[in-house]
């Protein structure tokens, strides 16, 4: 019968919207744990969630979101990046016109390039904050230190990015930072010069023509940045961020104590099995006791405290993301990104700063190239990405600063870091160093005894003290690494704002020289 | 939780909104087209005129100019720059001024090439760059518009362009190749100013902000004017005499060094074969005038302070021709006429009949040596300063041909008359 073909294909008609949102979700408003925990598994994106979360992870003033702020600005990064790239020359004669174009007319252009300079801004500081509240919250420990470890080499990518990308404008702005940063990067010089073993054993030198793929920076640097910017190194992000992530889910999601208090869980999100203790236990078990970890299952012990991840834990990484999203937004409205002068290798900077993330890093090298540029923050990367190997104490993670001592140990270091720090920069501005009381004394001499090593000597035996005070690895990794922040953040600070031409010091802008 | 959602996503869709109001609707070119569509329908007269008014497009406007790598889009504010019928209007829509227009096509020589300015800017704000600290070039006001005729065309062919050739002479008659250098030419004590006109580095040292506010924040004019007209404000102890010139002429030489750039044009804009500003002079008082003068002074009678040199200031020249043993005025016209024609006089010619053979040699010999190999100038007080000031090596610079001619005009400079009064009054 003709006529029932038609009317079904008119009931089918009417009924298209909801079958193919239903074709699309597979699923109604959910009802039940099981649904909720069903739109978890069943959705590719969402599924490297966990179907319930601890309601401690999902506290607002233990995470702060700092991770998934970090992600979300990635995300944002990404999708505006791929944009620009589609105006945007890589090419010494074509890159500088072609940003002014992205400025001037390509629709929507200079929004874009404030989203993606701004974003790489929140990126890398939240990326840094994050490193800060784990480490602060032991969350390191207990089986998650090479996930720490991935974390790091993060941030070494995460500035590499940013690095990479700072160059590719071509303006003066760009093209002197990249100089200072690649002569940072060839900084060894001043160690192999002194061994007199340059010319036949020069890694500074290496590195910097690896960079630039040449000796000056021109064409091949620029299409090498490009090419880093824009595949190797976002692809080597992305890897290491799915694993990063694989792994908390891996090791039993975020950290936190064993023991909780119903004070700590207040203000977090609660359902109706968040208090329930299971005490049936299914005589049969089909388990994975063999590949997961821990005692399986889980009867008679609890409750567990965790709540469906739909809609408590989405809709927090969706109001972080949205949050992240919207203030990057309104930044890129009010203020465009930085486009100065067309690059003239001719014409250098004074000062000549590199990106703002390495300016501490230029402070220290101000003192000695070698130092500065690779032997601290080689000591400093190789400190952090060990840390949860020299220190594992057995203890209660998952609380900032651990207990009262925590507390302490990192107050007292920050009232020390920031004095030292301030004490070390203002007698080197007033007073000079070395060079300046014995102006023959050979260099390796300032090499090694220079404001930046005294600090980092001074802050090591400050660790080493709190280890013997307290008797415990974990409070001298506090007090070391209450030291390096509060000594990088002040250096950072110092470079930016009172470090004017030819380096010299200035309380303001205002007062450089005129002329 | 929700809220926050809820808030955050409101903020990004009302940026995103604002954003593109600024961008597709707020433009002040899209304005000013519009009152240029206004106006064609005001002066139409015929249908026909009515029509095209009406049809007149708003969009942006662009002059691309592959060869030149600029694209100059001026003209998406400046609508009425070619209409005629624009003559009463006012900025931006009204026509270019004067015939200029008639000979230079704007299609295919654009606005930026004379006018400077940032021609990929839509603002006006940001096109005029006046203002704009990063923007090397920015718009350019009388008098200095003439000097980028330089950038295309023969300034001989142009001498209308009176401040530039005023200045152009003031340049070549002062010694200032003394030290500096241009095209290749000139001394070495000073910068070389072949490129002038582009160089930046007085953005990162700005001079003072009442000079930049007079030359509309231009900062490379404020930095040439200022260079001319007051030397010693310079950052560094600076040899630069003053050379006390009239606001006038300052202005001038400014207009002049303003068109030594290096954006040179594809040989396709060239009016005509152009030239460089350097022009080949043998006569010895021309080469005197653009090499020597600004040290040994006008006529040679002795020149500037010198701080901690032996003799205090450079040395007079024009007693020359005593000092190379010439007694009588018809020895040394005879003398200088042989050097002058380009005799080689060191070979004993027969020719150079003048007294004291022998010394008169040797001393021309030493003064050529000097010349050519330059000298150090010699410390009053040991323990003081080094002079600023010394005499530079010619060898590369002058031709033998072109120091003989130099000492030439030095020995026919000699007072005689003075001499001879002096001596009748003994």
């Amino acid at each position: 019968m003709p006529i029932k073909a038609i009317k079904e294909f008119f009931r089918n008609f009417t009924e298209l919207p909801k079958a193919l949102r239903q074709s699309v979700v597979r699923h109604d408003k959910p009802t039940s744990d099981r649904a909720r925990s069903q739109i978890i598994f069943g959705n590719i994106f969402l599924h490297i969630l966990s179907t319930r979360t601890h309601r401690y992870s999902l506290k607002k003033t233990f995470t702060l979101g700092l991770g998934v702020m970090a992600v979300s600005s990635f995300i944002i990064l990404l999708v505006t990046g791929i944009l620009l790239m589609i105006y945007y020359k890589p090419s010494v004669e074509m890159a500088y016109d072609s940003i002014k174009d992205i400025h001037f007319v390509v629709p929507g252009g200079r929004f874009i390039r404030n989203v993606h300079r701004w974003a790489t801004n929140v990126m890398i500081v939240t990326v840094f904050l994050h490193m800060a509240r784990v480490f602060y919250t032991a969350a390191y420990k207990k089986g998650r230190a090479f996930n720490w470890v991935l974390g790091i080499i993060l941030l070494v990518l995460t500035l590499l990015l940013g690095f990479t990308g700072y160059l590719l404008p071509w303006d003066q702005l760009a093209y002197w930072a990249i100089t200072i940063a690649t002569n940072i990067a060839a900084s060894t010089r001043e160690l192999t010069d002194v061994l007199n073993m340059t010319s036949y054993c020069d890694p500074g030198g290496f590195i910097k023509v690896l960079l630039l793929g040449s000796e000056h920076i021109g064409e091949e640097a620029l299409i090498r940045f490009y090419w880093l910017h824009c595949i190797i190194l976002p692809l080597a992000l992305i890897v290491v961020l799915a694993v990063h992530l694989w792994r908390i889910r891996k090791d039993g999601g975020l950290a936190r104590p064993d023991k909780l208090t119903e004070k700590e869980l207040e203000g977090t999100p609660k359902d109706a099995l968040s208090d329930k203790v299971f005490d049936y236990a299914p005589e049969k078990t089909y388990g994975l006791m063999c590949l997961v970890k821990g005692k399986s299952p889980a009867v008679s012990r609890g409750p567990e405290q965790t709540v469906s991840s739909w809609p408590h834990l989405v809709v927090r990484l969706m109001a972080v993301f949205m949050m992240t999203y919207a203030f990057i937004c309104l930044y890129a409205f009010f203020f465009n990104a930085p486009l100065k002068e067309l690059a003239n290798p001719s014409v250098p900077e004074n000062p000549a700063k590199a990106p703002w993330y390495f300016l501490g890093l230029q402070e220290l090298v101000s003192y000695s190239a070698f130092m500065g540029g690779v032997g601290i923050p080689t000591l400093a990367l190789l400190g952090l990405a060990f840390i949860p190997y020299l220190d594992r104490e057995n203890q209660e993670i998952g609380r900032w600063f651990d207990s009262k001592e925590g507390k302490r140990a990192a107050l007292f270091s920050f009232i020390f870091a920031s004095l030292m720090t301030i004490g070390m920069l203002a007698l080197t501005v007033k007073l000079g160093w070395l060079r300046n009381w014995f102006p023959h004394i050979p260099q390796i001499v300032i090499t090694f005894i220079n404001p930046g090593t005294i600090l980092v000597l001074a802050f090591i035996i400050w660790s080493f003290y709190w280890m013997g005070k307290d008797n415990s690895t974990r409070m001298a990794a506090l007090a070391l690494f209450t030291c390096f922040l509060v000594a990088f953040v002040i250096l950072t600070y110092f470079a930016i704002y009172h470090r004017g031409p030819n380096w010299e010091f200035y309380w303001l802008k205002s007062q450089w020289p005129t002329h | 939780m929700r809220k926050v959602v809820l808030v955050s996503s409101l903020i990004v869709v009302f940026v995103l909104f604002f954003e593109a109001y600024r961008e597709n609707v707020g433009d002040e070119w899209r304005y000013y087209q519009k009152r240029y569509k206004e106006e064609l329908k005001k002066l139409a007269t015929n249908d026909q005129e009515k029509q095209l008014a009406n049809n007149y497009e708003i969009k942006m406007r662009q002059i691309v100019l592959p060869e030149l790598n600029r694209v100059d889009r001026c003209i998406s504010c400046h609508v009425g720059i070619e209409d005629s019928r624009m003559g009463d209007a006012q900025q931006p829509l009204t026509v270019h001024p004067g015939d200029i227009l008639e000979i230079h096509e704007l299609d295919t020589i654009g606005c930026t090439v004379c006018h400077d300015g940032q021609g990929r800017a839509i603002t006006a704000k940001e096109a005029h760059a006046v203002g704009i600290p990063y923007w090397e070039k920015p718009m350019l006001f009388q008098p200095f518009l003439q000097s980028n005729c330089f950038r295309c065309h023969n300034m001989d062919e142009l001498p209308q362009l009176m401040k530039f050739h005023e200045g152009k002479k003031i340049f070549f008659s002062n010694g200032c190749l003394g030290c500096h250098k241009l095209e290749g030419k000139g001394g070495q004590l000073a910068p070389d100013l072949t490129n002038v006109a582009d160089a930046n580095i007085h953005l990162k040292h700005p001079v003072n902000e009442d000079l930049i506010r007079q030359f509309h924040k231009n900062f490379n004019i404020a930095y040439i004017y200022e260079s001319v007209k007051n030397p010693k404000a310079q950052p560094e102890v600076t040899a630069m005499p003053s050379f006390n010139f009239s606001e006038e002429e300052v202005e001038a030489l400014t207009v002049f060094l303003k068109s030594l750039s290096a954006r040179a044009v594809p040989a396709s804009y060239l009016a005509q074969k152009r030239g460089g500003h350097q022009s080949e002079d043998v006569q010895g008082e021309a080469l005197f005038r653009k090499y020597c003068v600004a040290c040994h002074g006008i006529d040679a009678k002795g020149g500037v302070k010198n701080i901690n040199y032996v003799k205090r200031t450079v040395p007079a020249l024009n007693t020359l021709a005593e000092r190379m043993f010439l007694a009588e005025p018809e020895d040394a016209n005879k003398a200088a006429e042989l050097l002058e024609k380009g005799v080689d006089i060191t070979n004993m010619s027969p020719e150079l009949d003048v007294p004291n053979r022998g010394r008169f040699l040797a001393q021309y010999r030493a003064i050529r040596n000097v010349i050519e190999k330059g000298s150090i100038a010699g410390k009053e007080d040991s323990k003081g300063p080094e002079p600023l000031l010394h005499m530079p090596s010619w060898a590369e610079g002058l031709t033998r041909k072109d120091i003989d001619s130099i000492i030439s005009y030095l020995i026919k400079l000699y007072p005689w008359g003075e001499k001879k009064s002096e001596e009748n009054n003994e």
